[in-house]
């Protein structure tokens, strides 16, 4: 019993195992957040990719699977997800082998979305020069279909969150024209898709980053 | 003159008359003639007409006609004439003397007498020839003046000529009132040998005959019968170009007369009308267009600051919608050549047009709604009939719109920091101006404003029909004091220059500068709040962990069956940390919030701040994935209806679950504590406000001038003011000293009651009270003196207080430090316990009997190493420095006891020698934890390293680091002195690098620093080189770009810990719109072409070729890429 309080008290100072069940796929569309390693906080705000599909299903009537779920790179269940989400204030480490398989993933139809919740730009980057040593993230201009397939964001990306006081800039990898992976930076989104008393953000802010949210579903999946 | 000469004089004159008698004879002659011969002519036609003489009676009648004609001109004109051309002779002088002599008396016959004298060549002799000349030189003389051609009658030419004019006029008349009949009747006189047939009974009469007509115009036809009326008649008509006719039969009216109607004649008709073979004459009825509009045109050029662009409207579209000020121009094109055009409004108003030929055009500027229709006139003045009706109508220019975006809500100001708008402004057309208004609303000091203060706001460049409007509001400006609120709004100008710019403002919101005494009330309610909150959430998993407990047992007695009860409390179970865990969610809300508010009022020490982000960060981690993934899993398990996935699944949970309810003990613990030290800024804060405020005050008090009573009364008022921060902060120390006793060992009660007893022993309550008094008696002298001493007693106070703080910290910071050591010291001597077990398995025969001593000793080990994890515990709840690592060495060390005990009984040497070798060195690492954080802590002056401590020792050697970079660059010729000089930097360098390394190490130990770890690393092992180098005197521009690097590593590494630092104030921060101008377009085939370059050569590089080669590769597809920028 002793042995077991010892444990346990170890427990409390930190020495939880890690659990990373990923979710079990269905026919509806579903978001999954991409666990990562590299002790950034990927699991930040679970509430964003909810909130967003319940909204998606809402606006666009699109069959959608509201729940939150995550997948590993490792994870065999890895390319049963349409789309990766990944969120975080810190630090990002792709090895190797998860940089080639992430890199197979998103050439294979997979999509990732990105988004920089502060803190997240550097590590980001580099490791995505990992996955695809041979591409530049590009900004994106606000004429490409993405800022305008289901509501008009004339301006590109919304400025959800307050980080260094710049501009927000949406990034892209292009493969054979198809953008597969998007990154957005000074922008958070996915803070404004998370339960309103989280960030305490204006109400009008949230809908402008789900209605943004939506057409980077609906551009998803229609391209 | 003589004889002769007189007698011709005579004849001359006489000749004259005769001459004159010839002329008035043709004359007469010819009016008579004319006059008779008309008469006979008109006889002659008459009878004709009545009696339609035959080719021998015509004949007669025309030569008879001839003759009368040829005698009257022989008789009445041939004869005068002759005798005038001399042809025939006339009368002779004296006949002619004789008709002057009768006409004129005075000649009488004086005149024939001289010319018979003269003639008569008897009489000649009978007179002397004197008597002759002087008769007739008399009569001469006599007759000289008077005209003998007044002799003249004329009067009966001019009766003639007047008979002949009556002659003619009659048969003009005549002519006129019946031309058909006697035209026809003089036609057939003239041609007298030709034979006529005999003329009908009847005649038509037709009215109208021939007319021209407007195109759709009904026109009656009357037919009247002259002569023997045929009972009915036919009219015949047809239209022009046809062959054939139409006919109608036509009947009497009762007035014998014969009427039809051509009935909106839409194009030319001809006719005529017949009856018994008589055919009338034949009419044509001309029809001609009315003016009309084929074509309409209208544009529509909006007003100018609409900035829209002109309007071509469909052809014929006359409806017309606009803004008001807007120019319509009209161009229409008409079916005929136009005389004139205009547009008539419905309000009279009238528009010419221009015309030209067919066109027509005008422009009209559209101010109010009407309606008009376009009138048009030909060139014979027929005007369109029926013209359409059209509308114009004004386009409101709607109002602008604004909405205060940041901050969007009434805003307690920290400080005069400048206050950030953003407005999002909206109009149909246009702005013309932005500006901010506001107004002091209410203040302690001042009297409200009345009227709103406006300061113009800067319009985005580009601004057209939406625009945000950021501006930086320096509140400062304003000069506000506590307590003081300002309203204000946005007011927005759209851009209508036509009928005036329309405004709109935002909602009014207020800016308040709360009293400091409010952000503590606010922060202190926080603090309640969040702890009250985590005392009912502990309490809450409390109790959810006894029936969780009582959940176990149950399942431990159930069968392979899984008891509905059972599934049914597992569930409520579940139900109860989930609120549980939102209670804790609501309680970190509340908790950033606070803090938030707290920082950015700046009323806090910095190291009450580092220990509130520690808090915040302790937080987050609370509601771990680990924790909401055994939620899931319990909940799977229950589904699955199996006591033994349920028990296993509840065993995990149970695991997670302490961890949950021990980080919330922890974390209220820790809230707590953190509460007292908030409280002992406050009072520092507090007395030091107070200081600076009786400082103030003093010194206006001794510049008041002596009677000055209002001065005086203000003074006293303000005086008040700072009483009442005493008694606030009097009853805010009792608050303090009552929740320092919750924590008697660590907390300075002493030096507070020294604080408490020294506001006492100085009477501050009094000598307050006595300076009130001497301000209400208007002795300013002794009020300063008063308040001189008061401001000495609180100085002291705020000494006392200041001491206060400072034990606190360092009393805190001296046990926690004892206790980390006494920890530190039971981990290595349990350390050294664990190698005498490990040495002793070693030396263990298989059969030996003290394995079971071994296990013995082992199972001492670990209930120790209990011990001191118990107090690692325990210390955690006083401060951030016991580190989730130094938890997982001591819970590494317990799993390999724990092995190695199991290896023991199982007689397993070897194993157990291993299990405990590693036991010993968690043991070990677990000490080196807990030594790097008693050394982050002395070093960073606080608990736990911290963020700031961290700030701090990176500045340092960032600055050392530049230091060195600037010195070596500076180097110059080695001489010796400069090859010392390289020595000395190349042994700063290394101090630099130890210090590091030691960072690196705390940094690592702090856990969520690690990430620093890498570039700090990295650092370090540049720094070697550089040494290296500087060491060897080999400074060479490699090792300035790696000192470059190291700098720039130190300077990221502070930048990622600032971030990290000031994450959770900027979470609270929603982002505003910014308008900037889009990325360039890209091309995707431009991008594809690169991409699939760059992916054939990193193809062609992960192939492993040498080096050499790899480099000819990558230059291959530079050029490859340079030369083909668009290859596919």
């Amino acid at each position: 019993m002793k042995n077991v309080q010892h444990l346990l008290l170890a427990l409390l100072l930190g020495t939880g195992a890690a659990f990373a069940q990923s979710g079990i796929p269905t026919s509806a569309f579903a978001i999954t957040r991409l666990k990562y390693a590299g002790g950034g906080d990927w699991y930040n705000d679970p509430s964003s990719e909810v909130n967003l599909l319940t909204f998606v299903h809402r606006v666009t009537g699109i069959d959608t699977d509201p729940r939150y779920q995550f997948v590993d790179i490792a994870d065999d269940a890895l390319f049963s997800h349409p789309f990766l989400f990944m969120t975080g204030h810190g630090n990002i480490a792709f090895s190797e082998s998860e940089a080639r398989r992430l890199r197979a993933y998103l050439e294979n139809g997979g999509f990732l979305y990105a988004d920089d919740d502060y803190g997240m730009n550097k590590p980001f980057r580099r490791e995505i020069k990992k996955v695809f040593p041979g591409e530049d993230l590009v900004e994106i201009p606000f004429s490409y279909g993405l800022y305008h397939c289901q509501f008009e964001f004339p301006a590109g990306l919304p400025k959800t969150h307050e980080h260094d006081g710049k501009a927000p800039q949406g990034f892209g990898i292009f493969l054979h024209g198809r953008l597969v992976l998007y990154y957005t930076y000074e922008s958070n989104p996915s803070d404004g898709w998370a339960d309103a008393e989280v960030h305490g953000d204006p109400e009008e802010k949230r809908q402008e980053a789900l209605r943004f949210g939506t057409n980077l579903v609906v551009w998803v999946l229609t391209h | 003159m003589d004889t002769t000469g007189i007698h011709t004089e005579f004849q001359e004159r006489l000749g004259a008359v005769r001459k004159k008698q010839d002329i008035a004879g043709i004359i007469h002659g010819a009016a008579f003639s004319g006059s008779v011969f008309l008469g006979a002519l008109l006889l002659a036609l008459i009878g004709e007409e009545l009696f339609n003489f035959g080719v021998a009676g015509r004949t007669i009648l025309f030569w008879l006609l001839l003759l009368i004609a040829v005698i009257l001109f022989l008789m009445r004109i041939g004869r005068p004439l002759g005798r005038l051309a001399g042809v025939l002779s006339g009368k002779d002088d004296l006949e002619t003397a004789r008709e002057v002599g009768r006409a004129i008396p005075r000649v009488n016959d004086r005149l024939v007498n001289a010319l018979q004298l003269v003639a008569d060549g008897d009489t000649r002799r009978l007179y002397s020839g004197d008597l002759i000349e002087a008769s007739l030189a008399d009569l001469r003389d006599d007759c000289e003046g008077i005209d003998f051609t007044s002799t003249v009658d004329r009067a009966g030419s001019r009766r003639m000529g007047r008979f002949l004019l009556v002659c003619t006029l009659s048969g003009v008349l005549v002519f006129a009132l019946f031309p058909t009949a006697f035209f026809g009747a003089a036609d057939r006189l003239l041609h007298w040998s030709e034979a006529y047939a005999l003329p009908p009974q009847f005649r038509f009469v037709v009215e109208p005959g021939s007319r021209e007509l407007v195109k759709g115009e009904t026109i009656p036809v009357r037919v009247r019968v002259i002569g023997e009326t045929p009972g009915e008649i036919t009219i015949a008509y047809r239209r022009r170009g046809d062959l054939y006719y139409e006919e109608r039969v036509l009947r009497a009216d009762a007035a014998g007369q014969f009427r039809h109607q051509f009935a909106s004649l839409t194009e030319t008709t001809e006719y005529y009308v017949h009856a018994r073979g008589v055919r009338g004459d034949d009419y044509t009825l001309t029809v001609m267009d009315r003016p009309l509009v084929r074509v309409l045109r209208v544009a529509v050029t909006p007003p100018a600051y609409s900035r829209l662009p002109e309007r071509q409207q469909d052809d014929n579209v006359g409806e017309v919608a606009a803004l008001r000020g807007a120019r319509i121009r009209f161009d229409i094109e008409a079916n005929k050549v136009l005389k004139t055009g205009q547009i008539s409004l419905s309000d009279s108003a009238v528009l010419p047009l221009e015309i030209t030929a067919k066109k027509a055009h005008g422009t009209l500027v559209l101010m109010k709604e009407r309606s008009y229709h376009i009138d048009l006139r030909d060139s014979t003045g027929t005007g369109s009939i029926d013209p359409v009706e059209y509308s114009l109508k004004i386009i409101p220019d709607a109002f602008p719109t604004v909405t205060l975006l940041a901050p969007g809500e009434n805003l307690d100001l920290t400080d005069t920091t400048p206050v950030n708008l953003l407005a999002k402004i909206a109009d149909d057309y246009g702005f013309s101006s932005v500006r901010l208004g506001y107004k002091l609303v209410q203040s302690k000091y001042e009297e409200p404003a009345q009227t709103f203060t406006y300061v113009p706001l800067p319009l985005p460049p580009g601004a057209t029909l939406g625009a945000l409007v950021a501006y930086r509001w320096s509140v400062a400006g304003l000069h506000l004091v506590p307590e003081d609120v300002v309203s204000y709004f946005v007011e927005v100008f759209d851009n209508d220059i036509i009928s005036g710019p329309k405004s709109a403002i935002s909602e009014i919101y207020s800016l308040r500068l709360p009293s400091m005494d409010e952000v503590f009330a606010q922060a202190d309610k926080g603090h309640e709040a969040s702890i009250e909150g985590m005392q009912d959430a502990l309490k809450q998993a409390k109790e959810a962990r006894r029936e969780m407990e009582e959940l176990t047992q149950s399942l431990r007695t159930s069968a392979d069956k899984m008891e509905w009860q059972d599934r049914q409390k597992a569930g409520e179970l579940l139900k109860k940390y989930d609120e549980v865990r939102t209670k804790m969610d609501s309680v970190k809300t509340a908790v950033d919030r606070m803090a938030e508010d707290l920082s950015r009022n700046r009323v806090l020490s910095k190291e009450t701040l580092d220990k509130y982000q520690e808090l915040q960060q302790l937080m987050a981690q609370m509601s771990s994935p680990e924790f909401a993934e055994a939620m899931k899993q319990l909940q799977q398990a229950m589904q699955q209806m199996s006591p033994e996935a349920l028990r296993q699944a509840m065993q995990q949970f149970s695991l997670s679950e302490e961890t949950f309810r021990k980080s919330i003990e922890r974390t209220l613990s820790l809230l707590r504590r953190i509460q007292i030290e908030q409280k002992v800024d406050e009072a520092v804060r507090r007395t030091e406000q107070m200081v600076k405020q009786q400082d103030a005050l003093r010194e206006n008090t001794e510049n008041a001038r002596a009677g000055d009573q209002a001065r005086m009364e203000q003074l006293q008022r303000e005086q008040k003011e700072v009483q009442e921060h005493l008694d606030a902060l009097k009853t805010q120390m009792k608050d303090l000293q009552k929740k320092m006793e919750e924590f008697p060992a660590e907390m300075p009660l002493g030096e507070l009651e020294n604080a408490q007893q020294e506001m006492s022993r100085d009477s501050l309550d009094e000598r307050m009270e006595q300076i009130s008094r001497d301000m209400e008696h208007m002795q300013p002298r002794q009020a300063s003196r008063g308040q001189k001493q008061a401001l000495s007693s609180m100085a002291k106070l705020g000494d006392h207080l200041q001491k206060m703080q400072q034990e606190m910290r360092q009393n805190q910071q001296r046990q926690i430090l004892n206790a980390m050591r006494r920890s530190m010291r039971d981990l290595l001597d349990l350390s050294r316990r664990e190698e005498a077990l490990k040495n002793e398995s070693e030396s263990l025969e298989p059969n030996s009997r003290r394995f079971r001593d071994n296990e013995e000793g082992q199972m001492d080990v670990m209930r120790d190493l209990g011990m001191v994890a118990d107090q690692l515990a325990a210390l955690s709840e006083k401060t951030f420095g016991v580190t989730p690592e130094m938890g997982k060495s001591i819970g590494d060390a317990l799993r390999d006891m724990n092995d190695a005990m199991r290896s023991l009984a199982q007689r397993n040497r070897s194993a157990a020698s291993a299990q405990q070798t590693d036991a010993m060195g968690s043991l070990n690492e677990a000490a080196q934890r807990v030594e790097d954080s008693m050394n982050a802590m002395q070093q960073g002056g606080g608990q736990g390293m911290g963020m700031a401590g961290l700030m701090q020792r990176l500045q340092r050697l960032s600055s050392q680091q530049g230091g060195i970079n600037n010195a070596s660059r500076n180097l110059g010729a080695m001489t010796p002195a400069q090859a010392a000089e390289m020595s000395r930097l190349a042994g700063e360098q290394g101090m630099v690098r130890k210090s590091l390394e030691q960072l690196a190490r705390e940094a690592a130990a702090a856990g969520d620093l690690k990430k620093l770890m890498g570039d700090l690393n990295q650092a370090a092992r540049e720094m070697v080189e550089v040494q290296t180098d500087l060491t060897t005197g080999n400074f060479n521009p490699e090792t300035a770009r790696k000192e470059d690097r190291i700098l720039s590593r130190l300077l990221d590494a502070q930048r990622s810990t600032r971030e990290r630092d000031y994450e959770k104030k900027r979470t609270s921060t929603a982002g505003q719109d910014m308008l900037r101008e889009s990325p360039a377009s890209i091309d995707l085939t431009t991008i594809q072409g690169r991409s699939r370059l760059r992916r054939d050569m990193q193809k062609a590089l992960e192939e492993g070729y040498a080096r050499e080669y790899e480099d000819l590769i990558k230059r291959y597809f530079e050029i490859l890429e340079q030369s083909e920028p668009h290859a596919r």
